[in-house]
């Protein structure tokens, strides 16, 4: 249907894909991290590389992996745009009214489009090579010390489960919605946008109720096979840490201390 | 016109590792003002299929003709428009589709968005309550205020207030109890002889299949294993695993040295050939 890879789950074999998902979650919030130590090219391109060479480990095609990102990198020379115009320092190439481009400004902006390629690419790679039900595994089981203080840990885990296990059913509904209203002439592609707004009705409505209707048969099929919420319960999926997990770490460890020595200071 | 299907492929996300196929190298061609059923396991393609009829999906390879449209993999879907008000497609469930406030005004969304003006297309609405079977005091009614099988004939007055040449019929009587399935399947048999419809019905209810169909395409993991008339069919093919009654009755009777002239497809006809063997020999 659509080729936007961001939360998207594709299963594979490879080292990455093998890696224990609390591992590569916690990996890529330190990651995005220290992504803020990057203050050069080098640094920048270090990092850059280092996704690059992440993707080939995963087996994942580069040229498919970029056709997937290609709106998402649009976005972010958007977002670069503004901040070419709206940032100042050194050498005054152009002004207009309270726009200006300046030398800063540039360097500014490129290093922020690299950051931000960056952080796309590590969580691009964690959400494409972990299922998502294996994502929210672990963060019910990251979050656990907090159960000491009375956070209903288990209950949040669920919820974030049943959320993410919910996505494709609700897609597969709501393009059933869609092409009931096509059939009835509704026009997706009409070219006001006031209409296009009054369009999403069709698909609103009838989802809406559906999704209703889907959590009541959901929590009723729960309890009538005696689910108990705060019940001690075992999971499906048991994580073990192997050496490679380590290494991971030990990889990441590795990129920390060359960034703060080829940092500028 | 006939729709003709020239070596059709689809294949759901092509060109990306998930590729998988929708269905594949289909050539056959509908009769116009037949009435063919479509049969296949779950995942056998039928609804992949059935959406390529109006265009909501567009051919991988090969090309189709139907109702004066030519669709390849070049189309826009956008010049298609035109298409969906001449086949109207009732989808499994249609009663999921409805959003309007009252009964009358969902039925008339189909020929307000084709241009037809609102007095118009609200007399043909009413016009389409009351061929579905409905009271027109429920008109103004909200669409969910009512029961189950009233919501779907509102659905499907939705779909034949289009007065489409091609009615594409996805399952129309799951859900429904035997008495409303049968009444379902009378409704669609009337509009297909009175309206001159090509009726093409995707279905599990082999009894359906083989009383109303004049041919039947039968697919299997996106391919055509055989297009016949249902009694080709049903006639000694070991590999199809649901049969109509009528026949299962009859392959007994095989067993136990009871031969007819040919398999009955309906349990009427069953009834009409046992009498003509039985009274018939005793009668001597």
């Amino acid at each position: 249907m659509s080729k936007v890879l961001i939360g998207r789950y594709l299963p594979g074999d490879s080292v990455i894909h093998r890696l224990d998902p609390r591992g590569k979650l916690v990996f890529t919030i330190l990651f995005i991290i220290i992504v803020f130590w990057a203050n050069n090219l080098i640094t920048y391109g270090l990092l850059l590389f280092f996704t690059f060479w992440l993707i080939h480990m995963s087996k994942i095609s580069l040229a498919y992996f970029f056709a997937g990102m290609k709106s998402f990198i649009y976005l972010a020379l958007f977002v670069v745009i503004i901040q070419i115009f709206f940032s100042d320092g050194g050498i005054t190439y152009w002004h207009w009214g309270i726009l200006r481009v300046t030398q800063m400004g540039l360097i500014n902006a490129f290093y922020m489009f690299l950051r931000l390629l960056i952080n796309l690419n590590i969580s691009t790679i964690l959400t494409l090579t972990t299922s998502p039900l294996l994502i929210a595994d672990s963060i019910e089981s990251l979050l656990k010390p907090l159960s000491y203080f009375g956070v209903p840990v288990q209950i949040i885990g669920l919820i974030i489960s049943i959320a993410l296990r919910f996505i494709p059913t609700i897609a597969d509904a709501a393009q059933k919605i869609v092409n009931a209203q096509m059939a009835r002439g509704v026009d997706f592609n009409a070219s006001s946008l006031k209409k296009r707004i009054m369009n999403i009705i069709p698909i609103l409505v009838p989802l809406l109720e559906s999704n209703f209707k889907m959590a009541d048969e959901l929590s009723e099929a729960m309890e009538s096979r005696g689910y108990i919420p705060l019940a001690k319960r075992t999971h499906f999926h048991v994580m073990h840490w192997h050496w490679q997990d380590s290494t991971a770490f030990g990889i990441l460890g590795l990129l920390a201390v060359l960034l703060i020595i080829l940092r500028q200071s | 016109m006939d729709i003709k299907f020239n070596h059709v492929s689809y294949y759901y996300n092509a060109n990306t590792p998930l590729q998988t196929v929708g269905f594949k190298d289909l050539d056959f061609t509908i009769k116009e003002h037949s009435f063919t059923s479509i049969i296949g396991q779950t995942g056998s393609g039928k609804s992949t299929l059935i959406q390529h009829l109006n265009g909501l999906l567009i051919p991988s390879q090969g090309e189709i003709n139907i109702a004066g449209f030519k669709i390849t993999p070049q189309t826009k879907r956008k010049s298609l428009s035109k298409l969906r008000s001449q086949v109207g497609i009732v989808f499994q469930f249609p009663e999921n589709q409805l959003y309007e406030s009252t009964v009358l005004k969902d039925i008339a969304v189909g020929p307000l968005n084709f241009g037809v003006p609102l007095a118009k297309a609200q007399k043909q609405a009413l016009a389409t309550l009351k061929l579905v079977g409905l009271d027109s005091d429920l008109a103004q009614r909200s669409p969910t205020e009512l029961s189950g099988g009233q919501m779907r004939r509102v659905a499907i007055a939705g779909i034949l207030v289009m007065k489409p040449k091609i009615l594409v019929l996805d399952e129309p009587t799951a859900g429904l109890d035997p008495y409303a399935h049968e009444e379902m399947m009378e409704l669609f048999w009337r509009l297909h002889q009175k309206w001159h419809l090509t009726t093409i019905m995707v279905s599990h209810s082999m009894d359906d299949v083989a009383q109303y169909s004049d041919q039947v395409i039968w697919l299997d993991q996106g391919r055509l294993i055989q297009m016949a008339s249902p009694r080709e069919i049903f006639t000694n093919n070991q590999q199809l695993l649901m049969k109509p009654q009528s026949v299962i009755f009859y392959q007994k009777l095989q067993d136990k040295g009871l031969q007819l002239p040919q398999i009955p497809l309906t349990i009427a006809e069953l009834v009409t050939e046992l009498k003509k063997k039985i009274l018939g020999t005793t009668i001597e």
